[in-house]
């Protein structure tokens, strides 16, 4: 995956997940010779909302759509800042604290656009993929997230 | 016509994951809210903010929807 030419996605990239993210594995294929700057950017599961006590979460998505979508921002994001790669991943399914719920990486020659087209894809997959988190408190309550 | 839904999240929970309506031939999304929020009033509020879709692909409330086709009610996003 190291050797991808510039503008390119992987070829069979891997959108949606029910396992746990591998962010070696993530990071790893980001690796470009002209990239000066790579930025990794985790989602992780915190253990309170709102004063509460998380237990878990559990993540849903309409799958087919959402990995569309994640395709059509990751590409977006690549042509827009001229990124050497790349990659986004979110994992649904039941996850404790501190677990990677979503993960971000983008390959740059220089930082600052590796960090701009970092959080140009996660604030898009937040507001724009069909998925959906569920907050299982400690007192037995549970709650659907209302938006991002 | 009979139209299959399929729903996610807070909606699933207020109208099921799946169900069948009976709306008239040539029905359009907007025509579509109005015959749910008939039948279940609470779901105005909750429907209004939902994107719908056919075939894998985000559609407007003008869109006909064609007898086969399936609609997917999409609440707000609130992965990450």
């Amino acid at each position: 995956m190291s050797t991808l030419s510039p503008h390119q996605v992987a070829a069979e990239p891997e959108f949606i997940t029910e396992k746990p993210i591998d962010i070696d594995k993530l990071l790893l294929n980001a690796h470009h010779p002209a990239a000066g700057g790579i930025v990794l950017f985790c989602g992780e599961v915190r253990d309170n909302h709102a004063g509460k006590a998380v237990k878990y979460l559990l993540y849903e998505s309409y799958v087919p759509l959402a990995e569309k979508i994640i395709r059509e921002i990751v590409q977006t994001a690549i042509q827009k800042w001229n990124l050497q790669y790349a990659a986004s991943i979110h994992r649904i399914g039941k996850l404790k604290a501190s677990s990677c719920a979503v993960a971000v990486v983008t390959a740059h020659a220089h930082r600052k656009e590796a960090y701009e087209a970092n959080q140009y894809i996660i604030d898009r997959i937040k507001h724009e993929a069909p998925i959906w988190k569920c907050e299982f408190y400690e007192d037995g309550t549970h709650e659907w997230g209302k938006n991002c | 016509m009979k139209l299959k839904i399929r729903t996610y999240a807070s909606v699933k929970e207020l109208l099921g994951e799946t169900f069948e309506i009976e709306v008239n031939d040539y029905c359009t999304i907007e025509e579509l809210k109005k015959k749910i929020v008939s039948i279940k009033p609470e779901s105005a509020g909750l429907l209004n903010i939902c994107r719908f879709a056919i075939n894998e692909s985000i559609v407007n409330d003008e869109t006909q929807i064609k007898e086969d086709e399936h609609v997917h009610i999409i609440p707000p996003s609130s992965g990450g």
